[in-house]
């Protein structure tokens, strides 16, 4: 060998080490690559937030075994608590559960990260697992020293700073900042206003429930006036639909009905209730008294009968007629309910979960939950007043309403005949009724008593402050302290706007519930709400005054792609109408509608059988007995509620039984509901009658189209919309010609008396040319 | 530049070539042994999206016949002869042990023993004992599995109704079909894949009330449609007069058209799903009606429902249409037949109430075997809960009643993974409680879906922070039963 | 160059490039281990890791020890021939060990931790030795070797802790051979019904469980339970069990201990026990711990029977892994592609790659449908076909499901001429050919496919004697000819029922009409009140006119059917429709209805609810007013009542009409006092006609007086009695 050749060697193998480096690196990189694409520890955040990132993984995973139930708690470790989480294992007492910045130390690290089985948590018979991402999560905030938090729905909000924007000319008021910052920070920008037509339709349905007028379509669409918006906010405002519209959502989480529930379902008259509900939003009643007079009317100094007919709120409750039941067993399933429903209705918690146990996720104890059940354990009743055969429209106690009474004081309750109108109300017994925590909540278990109270973790209640009774209750609700009561009205109203509140969950503000989108616009309106005396119409206003509620609907694929659940508000979303103002929109719209506030329930058009096929054949609600003339062009709301069997074109539509209390509800698609619009004899009687109104107007085929497709879908008709109507129009016409006869038995839908003199294959045409119309996506939705 | 760079570059350019192959060898070598590398992980796979069986399924559909009120277990399949012989005297205390009562005879300070008023014989090879009320169901005791030790924890009708049905007293949660139809999906598009028949029978009825199939907080498509046989089939399927399929069609491709139109404006997806739920509800009314029209069935078959098969609204003609719901894929048909609630006058009612299911009962057993659907069907017989062995009032000379009794009640079922000709538990000889082998409702839930393929603790949805099961945090299976 | 040195260079080169793919595996693996998926002959691999790790470990630390000696050595030590290529065999065996160690890590059950330093130490040292052969600067150059000394240095360390942590974690030599825990497993064999009851509930568990430990190589505690005599031995504590004595029985102590105590087995960190598994053992030893008792010897019911029967794979846990299917899955693009409201095709169940497929709407089927699924073909287990227009030409597309084992091909148009193409189908189990032409002759072609194990041919061609004939031809298949009912058999029909079971009040002209669901079923009715038997009743044509307040008894009849009992039908004429009636007495306000026009709105009440359809009077008596035009002439009035004793429903006392051209100018009055009831009876609607003589009356004013005081044998009695109307009729 020639040390020339010797000397190669080092170079050849720099040689094939500048080769061999890049595919060590290529490989590397492929396997981070892939470790992204199968784990994706990549969008773990720098700084890890415990309320944000954190404990929504322990409380989803952990915290069934390792929470706030004691009872059912493993190794005596609960990580709900600062203390418990850096305590020293019970059986280990070298290791600790989390040692602060040091992951592998750390129990809890270990347990999550473990490949062996017999250790890992959560165990696999749990079915529970956490994420590549979940546990990095973990580890960086233990890294980063475990920091606790408080719960964010217990720290009472205080006003934020409004922060600042990019396009400074965007905002109309202070939630446009808080929405456009967030938005501008995922480098979205909002849409622009939408049209005057949508915009006009939107504010209609949203403040009251109904489409607009032609006219004052008309209207929006010529004047210039800037501030044309705002006038007819203020009178849509005023309007006396606005009260029915507000009620709908209120009626559902008060799981307001017109029969008792279970089995012979009797019939029940807490219409008066659901009237005076109406008539407190029209009023614009401050939310805290509307809130205080449902719970404790009762109990205010020398009550008025308003205030007391209020109380109704806490008797919706279904109540058995079942001959043969245990009385006590039912007394307190009727406590239980009020109790849920307070917890739901106004702390957005999911109170029912510790009525058996100590709640497993959030810091409500089963003898809490008894200490809150004890205010509403008062009520002087029964569990079975009588049965069917004794059924009365309402058990004691109650207040009967004469028609003098009504004359001078309670105008607001429509009352039909001269007979005096009966509504349960709540009263307690003169003797206080001691309350029990009961055991695996079985009512024939009784355990140790219990004092009336409030969860502490939420806001202590403080009896030198509140009475002991409803009355203080909801003054505890209602005190400026308390974190819950504003956050979760304002969240359910804004639900109410955009389809989604801020909290996605508006039934649960605990630990499982989702975490705010916006904390802090939830606060901001929260706060503002407050110092602004509780006024509802001005929380409307505001929110229906902001850019962000006047954006379009339209949804650029590039945001449908970043924001497809428009969790950012940078577009309009589109709803889909309830079930009520489904209704109330074709009679509107077809000039059918009946426009009277409250009253008896009624029984509008139904399917044969629907009552009949599931009685029991008892009572006086065995049968569906439909109502004739005025009743059958009612809106929604207004129809009778048999909870065994309610309305089924409602319940396709989502509608909420009524069994108990609901803060929302599905937005669902199925084709029993395209069946209903389709089929359904409201809607084709309807059609039916708008198509001989505007057939009597005359005019050419075109305007009639026109005229419908203004009222029904508010806006103007595109031309070559008119002409793809119009051609439409003329095939039904052709064919309805060659087949009188069908046409004849198509136009005599209803029992609305049809006007004489009438082209029937001309209104049959016209008919068949609205009714496609009402069955168009867009008719249905608010834009 | 000189050869030797000439060469070096050559050799860098092929030996990197070669390399680069060799470094992706490894590479694919590596992902060979480690599937997961480029596939779902584990966690991933198990939140599959529902809709398919966690594992091979015994049964694909269920049509349960649900005996509303109550049928006594004493004068249908639990057989005992002890209480005839102590026909009269009190239930012993010791039997009793201070069971709650429900508020009809809690109040009563004697609790007369009473036997069947109904001969018992033993039938097929499996010898189990039926009433001479049920010919037909003893025709097919070795098709079914009796369980004789079914409890549950209500005493009323309604909650132990929609206890039975929910999982769950009170509360709205979702309906055993709604669960099936949210865990399997539906079979065929063109139906839904829960459908409930109702119908009332002779007897003291106790009525149904629509939750007992709602969709509680699932997505409304898993609601239970109400079906039934004759002219309006299902709520608001019918044409308007006027209409036929035509003009039907007509009309739908216009909406079709706008839609799309403002789906073009406004890019809502929701707008597409939109276009297709009309076009699903036009072809329901197409498959529908032929379902529902029983009137071209062979006519042995009619006998072998009995001549109510065609009288719209009887159990028998909805024990036809099951079969031929459950043919066309329904996952779930849920019949409820009224009137079993015999308080008094047991003697008088439950042969009328007898004579109406038992016949089409066994029939929908038969039918569903020769057509070889009975291994992939599965069949459940029963009501809420048990019937008291003790009168309720006075106990008349040849007439009684018996109250509620929730800890021990017979049921049936039969085809998709059942054990036939076998009858499972044992109750004491005053039929009062259970010796061995207890089944709860969870119990039978976690079961029912386990033949189906799903396991009741992985069948989960997350509503309101709480991840809800249809047997809530109960339930074991009951592999006595399974074949 | 020389052959020596060349050889030495492809020899580098070959060693070299496999090591670099191992290399590169290694890194894959270091982030992904717990990914690692090994068939069990690989496992055996991991068993070399321990024999293996000496090789690298000396040969590094010679070499470094070498290299850090260097200056006293020679040069050809140094050289890439000496040094060089053992570096290359170093870093070559090191790499080996490792990824053997990675095998060998991923079966046993280790302390986490240890593992995981172990593991990044060995990986991190196999890495560092490739890049020592890679940098390795040879000697003497002028090139700087500190990098290199500090690499070295490194990798040195690297190994002495990286072996130290593996050294507490090995257990000796029980890895090289297979361990106890295999042996057991594999001699044991396959639980059935005749294997004991200790066999399934026991001895499965300790072999899953404890043998790993209690084995006869190493007895911890000098227990040995890999064998029935070592178990009786017991170990140092003593026998295992006290039969019927769990609670005292040492084996099930141990196991219910808590998992902190020292003492409770398995220890921690060890796979334990399920709540199954302790509870049949327990329940085992209570049952008295008998080791010979065999399962089948057990009732079908017996709860030992289940436990052990779901053990030895009887169970519903065994579904899970009861149907493995050998062939891929198609993927779900495939699946989705194929996926239509008319053709359903899905999963047997997640993550198999079973497919069962399905037709629906025979409107919509197209052979097409069938030829697209050809991509999953071999995937389709099962496939539906029922009532689909599929023709005997069309089968032949039938023959790519070659997996399939269940098809419906009943209620298709098929004639069975060419079933023989379904050769091709060798694991069909069930085919069912119901409601089709097929018949014995075409039969005979599904010889060719042996899987058949059942067939449903009622309904078809073929009649029973070909059904003998075909258990004959085929005896292997069962051929379901459907369930024959008793064809002598004789059922009662249902009764007739009313096209409209509302309408019960017609005005002149309108026919009763009567339907019958059955085809060919006829109605007999008589109008008489006599029974329409075949004598006496009038066969049913169009309707039945009715023109007077009627009972109409029908019946059904058909031959081979027993007739239908006779159904009442109790209709009533409108007769002269009043202009106006008016109450001049307010009914009681729970029964008010419209008052008056309620009377004569054609509403038929049901006395068995009286809540809807009827007026109600008991405080005060009925009192109402009845207009005519004055035209028509009148003879009867007829009241139309409610009998309901029970609710205290009872007949008028007495029923007052007064009548003439006038108001209050009463012409006539006419009287009845219907029959009082001597006990309970029937709820029952109850017309009572009053006759009038005849004339054209203008005003007829009608007074109804309920009984005022209820009879003694009413348990009501003395209370006041109510009426309850619905209409009222002239004629």
């Amino acid at each position: 060998m020639t040390p020339g050749k010797i000397e190669r060697t080092p170079n050849a193998s720099t040689g094939s080490l500048m080769m061999a480096m890049p595919f060590l690196a290529l490989a590397t990189l492929l396997c981070w690559t892939l470790a992204c694409s199968s784990s994706g520890p990549e969008d773990v955040p720098e700084t890890v937030n415990f309320n944000l990132h954190v404990r929504p993984i322990l409380s989803d995973r952990c915290f069934k075994c390792h929470g706030p139930d004691g009872k059912s708690r493993e190794a005596n470790l609960r990580l709900d608590t600062e203390e418990g989480a850096f305590q020293a294992l019970q059986d280990d007492p070298a290791k600790h559960v989390i040692v602060k910045g040091d992951p592998l130390r750390s129990e809890l690290f270990q347990r999550i990260s473990s490949p062996d089985t017999s250790l890992l948590m959560p165990p696999p018979s749990s079915h529970l697992s956490l994420s590549a991402k979940e546990i990095e999560l973990i580890r960086r905030w233990i890294q980063q020293g475990a920091p606790y938090q408080k719960h964010w729905a217990f720290i009472a909000p205080k006003k934020p700073p409004l922060p600042g924007v990019k396009k400074k000319n965007w905002p109309r008021n202070e939630i446009d900042y808080f929405i456009l910052h967030a938005m501008e920070a995922q480098g979205l920008a909002p849409n622009d206003e939408a049209d005057p037509a949508s915009l006009l339709r939107r504010l209609c349905v949203d403040l009251t429930g109904l489409p607009p007028s032609p006219s004052a379509l008309d209207e929006v669409l010529k004047s210039k006036d800037p501030g044309k918006w705002e006038k007819h906010t203020e009178s849509l405002l005023s309007s006396a639909h606005y009260g029915e519209r507000m009620a709908i959502p209120w009626l559902d989480l008060a799981r307001y009905a017109d029969s008792h529930g279970y089995q012979d379902d009797g019939m029940r008259t807490m219409w008066p209730w659901r009237d005076w509900v109406i008539h407190a939003f029209n009023e614009n009643l401050s939310y805290d008294q509307f809130i205080t007079w449902q719970i404790a009317g009762d109990q205010l100094p020398n009550p008025s009968r308003e205030q007391i007919l209020a109380t109704g709120f806490n008797r919706n409750h279904k109540i058995t007629q079942e001959g043969g039941v245990i009385d006590e067993e039912y007394r307190i399933e009727y406590v239980t309910d009020r109790t849920n429903t307070f917890g739901k209705a106004f702390l957005a918690l999911t109170y029912e979960c510790a009525k058996c146990h100590d709640h497993k996720y959030d810091p409500i104890s089963q003898k809490e939950y008894y200490s809150s059940f004890a205010f509403f354990n008062q009520v002087n009743e029964k569990g079975l007043v009588g049965d069917i055969t004794l059924a009365s429209p309402g058990d004691p106690p109650v207040i009967q309403i004469s028609s003098e009474e009504i004359r001078n004081t309670l105008r607001f309750i429509n009352k039909k005949d001269s007979a005096p109108v009966v509504a349960m109300v709540m009263k307690d017994s003169s003797k206080p009724r001691i309350t029990r925590l009961l055991k695996r909540g079985v009512y024939d278990q009784p355990g140790d008593t219990v004092d009336m109270l409030t969860p502490a973790a939420v806001l202590p209640f403080d009896t030198t402050k509140f009475i002991k009774n409803r009355l203080g209750l909801a003054q505890w609700l209602t005190d400026p302290a308390h974190p819950l009561t504003a956050r979760v009205f304002v969240n359910r109203i804004w639900q109410e706007f955009f389809g989604r509140g801020l909290v996605k969950s508006s039934g649960d503000f605990g630990m499982q519930g989702d975490l705010p989108t916006h904390p802090q616009l939830l606060d901001w309106l929260a706060v503002d709400f407050m110092e602004h005396g509780w006024d509802v119409k001005r929380l409307v206003r505001q929110i229906t005054g902001s850019a962000t509620y006047r954006q379009s609907a339209v949804r650029s694929p590039k945001k449908q792609q970043q924001d497809p659940e428009n969790i950012y508000y940078s577009y309009s979303q589109r709803l889909r109408l309830s079930a009520e103002l489904l209704r109330d929109h074709v009679l509107a719209s077809s000039g059918l509608l009946v426009r009277e506030i409250g009253g008896p329930s009624v029984k509008p058009y139904q399917p044969k059988g629907v009552w009949e096929s599931t009685t029991s054949g008892r009572g006086e609600l065995a049968r569906y007995v439909q109502d004739h003339g005025d009743k059958l062009y009612r809106r929604g709301m207004y129809t009778f509620i048999k909870r065994t069997a309610p309305p089924p074109s409602m319940l396709v539509f989502d509608a909420v039984g009524r069994d108990q209390c609901e803060v929302k509800r599905l937005r669902t698609n199925t084709p029993i509901q395209a069946l209903v619009l389709m089929n359904d004899p409201m809607v084709l009687e309807a059609s039916r009658v708008l198509a001989e109104t505007l057939v009597s107007e005359g005019g050419k085929p075109e305007t009639q189209i026109e005229k419908a497709f203004h009222r029904i879908l508010s806006r103007k008709i595109l031309p070559r919309e008119r002409e793809r109507i119009l051609q439409y129009y003329q095939a039904e016409k052709k064919r309805f010609s060659q087949e009188t006869a069908r046409a004849n038995a198509f136009v005599h839908v209803g029992e609305f008396p049809s006007k004489t003199g009438l082209d029937q294959r001309e209104v049959a045409a016209l008919m068949q040319v609205i009714h496609m119309m009402y069955n168009l996506e867009e008719a249905s939705v608010k834009p | 530049m000189n050869d030797l760079q000439r060469y070096r570059l050559q050799f860098t350019r092929r030996h990197f070539l070669a390399k680069s192959m060799l470094g992706l060898g490894g590479l694919a070598l590596g992902s060979l042994m480690m599937p997961g590398l480029f596939r779902k992980k584990e966690e991933e796979i198990l939140s599959m999206p529902v809709g398919l069986p966690h594992f091979a399924p015994k049964a694909k559909r269920i049509i349960y016949l649900f005996q509303n009120g109550a049928p006594s277990q004493l004068e249908s399949f639990d057989y005992k002869p002890l209480l005839n012989k102590m026909q009269g005297q009190d239930l012993p205390a010791s039997v009793r042990m201070g069971q709650r009562l429900t508020g009809m005879t809690s109040n009563q300070e004697k609790f007369p023993l009473v036997g069947s008023a109904f001969g018992f014989k033993q039938y097929g090879q499996s010898g189990a004992w039926v009433s001479d009320m049920f010919p037909g169901i003893a025709s097919i005791v070795d098709d079914i599995c009796i369980v004789k030790t079914i409890h549950t924890d209500a005493i009323n009708h309604d909650p132990a109704l929609t206890f039975f049905q929910t999982g769950a007293q009170q509360g709205n949660r979702p309906s055993m079909g709604a669960w099936l139809s949210y865990g399997l999906g539906s079979e065929n598009q063109n139906l839904p894949a829960f459908t409930v028949l109702l119908s009332r029978g002779r007897g003291n009825g106790q009525g149904v009330y629509s939750k007992l199939w709602t969709n509680g907080f699932l997505d409304s498509i898993h609601q239970g449609v109400v079906f039934s046989s004759g002219p309006d089939p299902v709520l608001y399927l019918n044409n308007p007069v006027g209409h036929d399929s035509l003009s039907r069609r007509a009309m739908l491709d216009e909406i079709a058209a706008f839609n799309q139109g403002s789906f073009a404006h406004t890019g809502d997806p929701e707008i597409q799903a939109r276009i297709a739920q009309y076009e699903m509800s036009y072809r329901m009314q197409t498959a529908v009606p032929e379902l529902t029209d029983l009137s071209k069935e062979p006519d042995h078959i009619i006998k072998m429902y009995g001549p109510d098969c065609l009288v719209p609204g009887s159990f028998a003609s909805n024990c036809l249409l099951a079969r031929k719901l459950s043919e066309a894929g329904v996952r779930f048909v849920q019949l409820y037949h009224q009137g079993w609630d015999q308080h008094g006058n047991l003697v008088g009612e439950m042969p009328l109430q007898a004579q109406d299911v038992d016949r089409a009962s066994a029939a929908l057993v038969r039918d569903l075997k020769q057509r070889g659907l009975l291994d992939e069907t599965l069949v459940i017989w029963g009501g809420e809960f048990g019937r008291t062995n003790y009168c309720q009032g006075d106990l008349g000379r040849n007439n009684y009643g018996r109250d509620h009794h929730p800890k021990c009640f017979s049921i049936w079922m039969a085809g998709g993974g059942i054990k036939p000709g076998v009858v499972y538990g044992e109750t004491d000889e005053f039929g009062y409680n259970i010796v061995k082998d207890p089944v709860s409702v969870h119990d039978l839930h976690a079961t029912l879906l386990h033949l189906l393929g799903l396991d009741h603790e992985q069948l989960t949805f997350r509503h309101l922070g709480r991840r809800y099961r249809l047997t809530d945090v109960e339930g074991s299976l009951v592999p006595g039963i399974m074949a | 160059m020389n052959t020596t040195d060349q050889r030495w260079r492809i020899a580098e080169n070959v060693f070299s490039s496999v090591l670099l793919v191992l290399q590169v595996l290694l890194l894959l693996l270091w982030p992904f281990h717990e990914k690692l998926l090994l068939p069990d002959w690989a496992l055996s691999g991991g068993r070399l890791h321990p024999i293996l790790l000496h090789f690298p470990i000396v040969l590094l630390s010679m070499l470094a020890i070498a290299w850090f000696i260097r200056k006293g050595l020679g040069d050809a030590l140094f050289s890439d021939l000496a040094f060089r290529s053992v570096l290359l065999l170093a870093s070559f065996l090191a790499t080996v060990t490792c990824l053997s160690g990675y095998v060998l890590s991923h079966k046993g059950d280790y302390d986490p931790e240890l593992l995981g330093r172990h593991r990044n130490l060995g990986t991190f040292t196999a890495l560092l030795s490739y890049l020592l052969w890679v940098f390795y600067p040879g000697r003497g150059t002028a090139r700087d070797t500190r990098p290199f000394t500090v690499l070295f240095g490194i990798s040195l360390s690297a190994i002495v802790l990286g072996s130290h942590f593996g050294g507490s974690l090995t257990h000796g030599e029980d890895y090289l051979f297979p361990d106890a825990e295999e042996t057991t497993e594999r001699k044991r064999p396959p639980l059935t019904a005749n294997s004991t009851v200790y066999e399934a509930l026991v001895q499965s568990v300790l072999d899953s469980r404890c043998t790993g430990c209690h084995n006869p190589k190493k007895a911890k505690g000098q227990l040995d339970l890999s064998s029935l005599e070592g178990l009786l031995k017991g170990g140092k504590s003593g026998a295992p069990w006290i039969p019927g004595d769990p609670l005292q029985s040492l084996m099930v102590q141990r196991i219910l201990l808590d998992p902190a105590d020292k003492k409770h087995m398995p220890p921690r960190g060890k796979p334990q026990l399920t709540a199954v598994e302790i509870n049949q053992i327990e329940y085992w030893v209570h049952r008295g711990a008998d080791l010979n008792q065999k399962i089948s010897a057990l009732l079908e019911t017996d709860s030992l029977r289940i436990l052990a029967m779901a053990m030895a794979g009887a169970s519903p846990s065994s579904i899970k892994v009861a149907r493995s299917y050998g062939f891929p899955e198609a993927g779900t693009a495939a699946i989705e592609k194929l996926q239509s409201p008319y053709r359903t095709l899905r999963p047997l169940y997640q993550q198999g790659p079973a497919l069962q497929l399905s037709f629906f709407l025979k409107g919509a089927f197209q052979l097409n449908m069938i030829r697209e699924c050809k991509p999953v073909a071999a995937q389709v287990v099962s496939l539906t076909l029922a009532k689909m227009p599929l023709q005997d030409p069309d089968v032949k597309e039938l023959a790519m499901f070659t997996n399939l084992e269940r098809m419906d091909l009943s209620g298709t148009e098929i004639q069975g001429k060419t079933l023989g193409e379904l050769k091709p189908l060798s694991m069909l189990e069930y085919l069912s050919l119901t409601q089709t032409r097929v018949g014995l002759e075409e039969l005979r072609s599904l010889k060719g496919i042996p899987s058949l194990k059942k067939v449903w041919i009622w309904n078809t061609a073929v009649d029973s004697a070909d059904w003998i004939l075909l258990k004959k031809a085929m005896p292997h298949i069962e051929w379901d000819f459907g369930t024959r009912m008793d064809e002598m058999e004789r059922l009662k029909l249902t009764m007739p029922q009313p096209s409209d079971p509302d309408k019960m009040i017609f005005n002149s002209g309108e026919m009763l009409q009567l339907k019958h669901p059955l085809r060919g079923a006829r109605i007999l009715f008589t109008t008489d009140g006599s029974d329409p038997d075949t004598l006496q009743g009038n066969e049913y044509k169009q309707g039945i006119a009715v023109d007077r307040p009627m009972n109409i008894l029908a019946r059904a009849v058909l031959d081979g059917w027993m007739a239908s009992d006779p159904k009442i039908f109790s209709v009533y004429a409108r007769g002269i429709m009043p202009d106006s009636v008016v109450l001049l007495t307010r009914p009681n306000p729970k029964y008010l209805l419209n008052g008056g026009p309620s009377l004569v709105d054609n509403q038929k009440g049901d006395a068995g609810n009286l809540l809807v359809n009827w007026l109600g009077f008991r405080e005060n008596y009925c009192q109402a007013m009845v207009i005519t035009d004055g035209k028509k002439t009148i003879r009867q009035l007829i009241l139309s009542t409610a009998i309901n004793h029970y609710a205290y429903v009872f007949p008028p006392q007495r029923i007052t009409v007064r009548y003439g051209l006038e108001k209050g100018k009463w012409l006539h009055t006419e009287q009845l006092r219907p029959a009082q009831p001597a006990n309970y009876g029937p709820v029952a609607n109850q017309p009572y006609i009053i006759n009038l003589k005849s004339g054209a009356w203008k005003y007829l004013e009608l007074s109804i007086e309920p009984v005022q005081k209820l009879p003694s044998w009413h348990s009501g009695k003395n209370e006041k009695a109510w009426v309850f109307l619905d209409e009222i009729f002239l004629q």
